[in-house]
C-alpha cells in the first residue's frame, strides 16, 4: 500500500496546496461504463477519449486503486486552484494499492502508467508485480475495456503470464 | 533537452508533481541530470528537498529504457541511494523512494560493478528488516527478481 507521505502533505498544507478534501468531480470508473465502453461523464452517449497524449488540449486523467480494489478516476486539476482534483483527492488521503495515469481512446483503456508524485509510485509497475495485479484486478472487477496489448503488458508485469 | 544545474534549484522550489512532470521530459540528457541530482542529494540536508530529488531520480530511472543508464552514473547512484536506505537517521519517506530507485537501477543500469551490486544487495537485505511495512514488504518481494535481471544481462 502506498501512503501520501507526511513530508509532502505538510509542505502542501503550509502552502494551501493540499487537495485531500477537494470537492471537484471524482468518478468510480465503473459508473462510467455502458455497453462495454467508458463514457464521457458529461455526455453518456459519447465514448470517452482522454489522457496526456490523446486529449487535445493535453490533459492528464488520474486514477488510484484503493484497499478494496475500487478504482477512482478524475481529470488532473491545477494544484492550488479551488476544487482541483489531485491524486490525494481520489480516496481522500487513504492508502492505495496503485496510482498513476490512464489514457482512454474511444472508450477503451490504451495506456496505464504508475506516475504519481503524491504516492511516490513511479517505476513500481516495473518492479512490483502487486502493482500491476492491483490495477488488473480493479479493472476486471468492473469489466473495464482494456486494449489487448495493454492487458498483456499488465498481465506480464503482474506475473500472470 | 538542455540542462543546467541551476534548473534543479528552480525545480526544487516547485511541488513534487512538477518535479515528476519535469522528469518526464528528461530523455537522452539523463546522464548529466542524474549526476547533478545525485550531487544535490549528497549535499542537501533539507528533508523536503531530498524527497523531491529522490522522486526526480526515481522517475527518471522509471522512464529510462532498460539497460541504458550509463555505468558511471549507475555506480554513483547505487552508492548514494544505498546510503539513504541503510541510514539510521533518514525518514522512512526518503528510504521508500531511495529503495524504489535502487530497485529500478538493477533493471536500468547498463552495467553495475561488483562493489555497486554488492552495496545494493546489502541495502535490500537491511531493508527487509525495516520497521516500515512498505519498505520491508517491497524489499522482501522484488529484490532478487530485479537483481537477477542485471546479472542475466551482464552474463549474456
Amino acid at each position: 500500500m502506498f501512503k501520501y507521505d507526511r513530508i509532502k502533505e505538510a509542505s502542501r498544507k503550509a502552502k494551501g496546496e493540499d487537495h485531500c478534501s477537494s470537492a471537484g468531480p471524482v468518478f468510480e470508473l465503473g459508473t462510467l461504463l455502458k455497453d462495454g465502453l467508458i463514457r464521457d461523464p458529461a455526455d453518456h452517449t459519447m465514448a470517452l477519449t482522454v489522457g496526456r497524449s490523446v486529449s487535445k488540449p493535453e490533459v492528464a486523467f488520474i486514477y488510484a486503486v484503493n484497499e478494496n480494489f475500487a478504482i477512482h478516476v478524475a481529470l488532473d486539476g491545477v494544484r492550488g486552484t479551488q476544487d482541483a482534483v489531485k491524486h490525494e483527492t481520489l480516496f481522500h488521503n487513504a492508502e492505495v494499492r496503485a496510482a498513476g495515469e490512464l489514457e482512454i481512446e474511444a472508450g477503451v483503456i490504451v495506456k496505464v502508467d504508475d506516475i504519481s508524485g503524491t504516492y511516490g509510485t513511479p517505476g513500481r509497475i516495473q518492479t512490483d508485480p502487486r502493482f500491476a495485479d492491483a490495477v488488473l484486478t480493479a479493472l476486471d472487477e468492473i469489466h473495464a475495456p482494456i486494449d489487448r496489448n495493454v492487458r498483456s503488458g499488465l498481465e506480464r508485469r503482474a506475473g500472470r503470464l | 533537452m538542455s540542462w543546467s544545474a541551476g534548473e534543479l534549484d528552480d525545480l526544487l522550489a516547485q511541488d513534487v508533481d512538477d518535479v515528476v512532470d519535469y522528469a518526464r521530459s528528461v530523455g537522452r540528457g539523463r546522464t548529466a541530470v542524474l549526476r547533478d541530482s545525485l550531487t544535490r542529494l549528497e549535499t542537501s540536508t533539507e528533508p523536503l528537498d531530498r524527497v523531491k530529488v529522490l522522486l526526480f531520480i526515481q522517475t527518471i530511472l522509471a522512464l529510462a529504457p532498460d539497460g541504458t543508464v550509463a555505468s558511471s552514473v549507475a555506480e554513483s547512484a547505487a552508492l548514494e541511494l544505498a546510503t539513504v536506505v541503510v541510514s539510521t537517521s533518514e525518514p522512512d519517506e526518503l528510504k521508500r523512494s531511495a529503495l524504489n530507485a535502487l530497485a529500478l537501477l538493477f533493471v536500468k543500469a547498463k552495467e553495475l560493478t561488483a562493489s555497486a551490486d554488492s552495496r545494493m544487495r546489502e541495502a535490500f537485505t537491511l531493508a527487509r528488516e525495516s520497521r516500515d511495512p512498505e519498505i520491508r514488504d517491497f524489499a522482501r518481494r522484488v529484490s532478487l527478481a530485479n537483481a537477477n535481471a542485471v546479472v542475466a544481462r551482464r552474463s549474456a
